[in-house]
């Protein structure tokens, strides 16, 4: 393979699996409280 | 009330993203981009491609998310009433109405296309287009014939094999609908999209124990990355890049603002559209390049490679891939994982972007879940049958260049307008930061304000410039010629034709406008040792051998270069003279794509018609007074 082909590929591969790992480490540390089920009624909108 | 507190609603965090990036992931991701990256600069192709993800990709998930998640607060889980929201004005519902009839004619081809994938992994079990002495299989006419694209009957005696899976795979749609979101949608993708990953890892791992036979994945990865930087010039590449974006996040369909819409008011939108982003593009750029095209390099060569990326997507998935397949052992495993990761990956997707008619159904016509489903079942097998029977005369291409191509950009420059400029980027942001477990950079505040809708915009007019090239609009007869009995030969015939002929088949096609009608002939021809071919009678349609006459179509040949050349090593060749048959088609395409655009229109109409007599009744039945609190709601 040349050069510029596995930078590319290394960079392009190397940030979207990065973004994916952020995004996971993201959701497992969420810790967001959740209403009840059903549905809130409807608010105003700001 | 009681109508918004019924509405369904997902059943966890995870099967929400699972989902979500179900819906996203599909072909396209493991099909169509490597074939777009090879054939637009390979590695340089990934820079208008990241531009592409953030000037709209990105913006334009989270604005579905954020619209989604807004109309569900109201009940409504389709566009129609969501657009309401965003700006009450009594045409908004109208313009809704893509997101209603896009995802149905979508649904009406690409489920067509899922039970193709769900087909092939039947006969991979089966082993039946493994080539046999007796029997040779060209899977390029092996496709077109289930397809009914051809006119011989080698290997499909007819529809039957072609209506039966693609009942079956609308069924599965329906019953997938009809389960509902938590017990079905989400259901599916926790058990599809683990599988999915299983499946594209088995085959990442035998791709890269191959060895080399006429090459090696390094070869592949190789053409796939090296970066072209003087494509970049091109606005092609950079168009190819947009239309990549659009298709891979299945944004503007509707189908991601009706997921949202079962989330609770405070559930978070930002970080599940970057995670729906983010989940899809790593399977479409590391799946992607890594199975395909390295494998088409270790077993045709590196020369073949872009060939073989250039001859479309359904050519690299059904063709090029089985052929790889069939040579190793177990066939029946791995081109069975391949055909049913395929099909996972497309099933996940159209329940997914089918879901917005569903929920219009049940919340906007309060139809009970069963009979919503019923009737979406009645319009997806009529829908699909044009798709089935006229497919030769082009009515897949025609649904999927108005639904799943053009109108996807107007869907999205409609809901950019209305989300950043009507309902009012200060409000939309405040929107899509309620309850968000990350913060949107603010930067995109303004992409999504100028640039993204600029850049809709352009993409629209450079599709329907590139239509008007093409002549998609006009339809014009389609001619060609082919052997008849194919399977019969172990070689190949082809041509390597320089566009010489081109006048012949203009006078073959300007003849069938005339006549208005399909045109035949068949040709008895000798197939000689050297592998030219000898026209000795000419036989069909009178309209048609006045064009061309038996000498005329030996000159069509040669022009083409047309001939046989030898098998594969260890079968027999052409040692003496054989008669084969040929047949010319010439196939009057403007009534069935009419047809197609006729349908199109019948069913954008008879919504329209729906959702104007839905929102009277409604009317009538909230009375005035409550009419003007919620407007005066919707205003505030």
């Amino acid at each position: 393979m040349s050069a510029g082909a596995v930078v590319f590929m290394l960079l392009t591969m190397g940030a979207v699996a990065a973004l994916a790992a952020i995004c996971l480490v993201a959701w497992v540390r969420a810790k967001a409280p959740r209403p009840p089920a059903g549905g809130a009624p409807p608010e105003e909108l700001p | 009330m009681a109508d918004i507190e019924q509405r369904e609603s997902w059943g966890s965090r995870w099967g929400l993203v699972l989902a979500a990036a179900g819906n996203a992931i599909g072909i396209g991701n493991l099909l169509r981009f490597p074939g777009q990256a090879a054939q637009n600069g390979g590695g340089a192709f990934m820079i208008p491609y990241v531009v592409s993800l953030f000037v709209f990709g990105l913006p334009m998930m989270w604005v579905a998310w954020t619209v989604g998640r807004m109309g569900g607060r109201w009940g409504h889980g389709s566009t129609p009433g969501m657009f309401e929201r965003l700006w009450p004005h009594r045409a908004s519902k109208y313009l809704g109405v893509l997101g209603i009839v896009l995802p149905l004619v979508f649904c009406f081809y690409y489920t067509y296309i899922e039970s193709w994938c769900l087909a092939y992994s039947w006969f991979s079990l089966t082993g039946d287009y493994a080539s046999t002495p007796d029997r040779a299989v060209h899977l390029d006419r092996y496709l077109a014939e289930y397809l009914g694209d051809s006119s011989s009957h080698s290997y499909f005696p007819g529809y039957t094999t072609t209506f039966t899976f693609a009942v079956i795979a609308i069924s599965l749609n329906v019953w997938i609908l009809y389960r509902g979101v938590a017990r079905g949608i989400e259901l599916l993708a926790k058990i599809a999209m683990p599988l999915l990953f299983l499946f594209c890892l088995i085959l990442v791992v035998r791709v890269f124990t191959l060895g080399d036979v006429k090459g090696s994945v390094w070869d592949g990865l190789n053409f796939l990355w090296t970066p072209d930087f003087g494509a970049l010039a091109s606005p092609t590449v950079w168009i190819a890049a947009a239309g990549q974006i659009f298709f891979t996040l299945s944004i503007g369909f509707g189908s991601l603002e009706c997921y949202a819409s079962y989330l609770r008011e405070n559930d978070d939108v930002a970080l599940t559209g970057l995670t729906t982003t983010a989940t899809n593009e790593f399977v479409e750029v590391i799946f992607g390049s890594l199975i395909a095209i390295p494998a088409c390099a270790v077993f045709f060569g590196a020369e073949q490679v872009k060939p073989i990326a250039e001859s479309g997507t359904f050519a690299i998935g059904m063709v090029s891939m089985p052929e790889i397949l069939r040579s190793l052992p177990g066939l029946e495993f791995f081109g069975a994982i391949w055909f049913l990761l395929l099909f996972f990956a497309a099933f996940t997707s159209s329940v997914g972007v089918c879901q917005p008619v569903m929920a219009f159904l049940q919340d906007e016509a309060k139809l009970p879940r069963g009979a919503a489903a019923m009737v979406i079942a009645l319009f997806w097998f009529l829908g699909t049958i044009p798709c089935i029977y006229f497919f030769r005369y082009g009515t897949l291409d025609e649904m999927d260049f108005w639904a799943g191509t053009l109108g996807l950009v107007v869907f999205a420059i409609v809901e950019a307008i209305l989300f950043a400029w009507v309902f009012g980027m200060k409000r939309g942001w405040v929107e899509m930061h309620r309850g968000a477990l990350i913060r949107v950079p603010a930067v995109f505040r303004y992409v999504l304000k100028y640039v993204t809708p600029v850049a809709l915009l352009a993409i629209f007019c450079a599709w329907f410039v590139e239509a008007i090239a093409k002549d998609k609009l006009i339809p014009t007869p389609r001619v060609r010629y082919e052997v008849v009995d194919l399977h019969e030969f172990h070689g190949t015939f082809g041509g390597s034709g320089n566009g010489e002929s081109g006048e012949i088949r203009k006078a073959v096609a300007a003849e069938v406008e005339r006549v208005e009608r399909d045109l035949f002939a068949w040709a008895d021809a000798v197939l000689l040792p050297s592998g030219s071919l000898e026209i000795h009678s000419l036989q069909g349609d009178p309209e048609l051998v006045a064009v061309v006459d038996a000498a005329g179509l030996q000159r069509w040949l040669d022009l083409d270069g047309f001939a046989y050349s030898g098998p594969p090593a260890g079968r027999e060749g052409v040692e003496e003279p054989r008669t084969v048959r040929i047949r010319i088609e010439a196939l009057h395409r403007a009534p069935y794509i009419w047809l197609v655009r006729f349908l199109i229109a019948s069913v954008t109409i008879a919504f329209i018609v729906i959702i104007g007599a839905l929102w009277r009744r409604r009317s009538v039945e909230v009375g005035p007074s409550r009419r003007t609190t919620a407007a005066a709601e919707v205003a505030s």
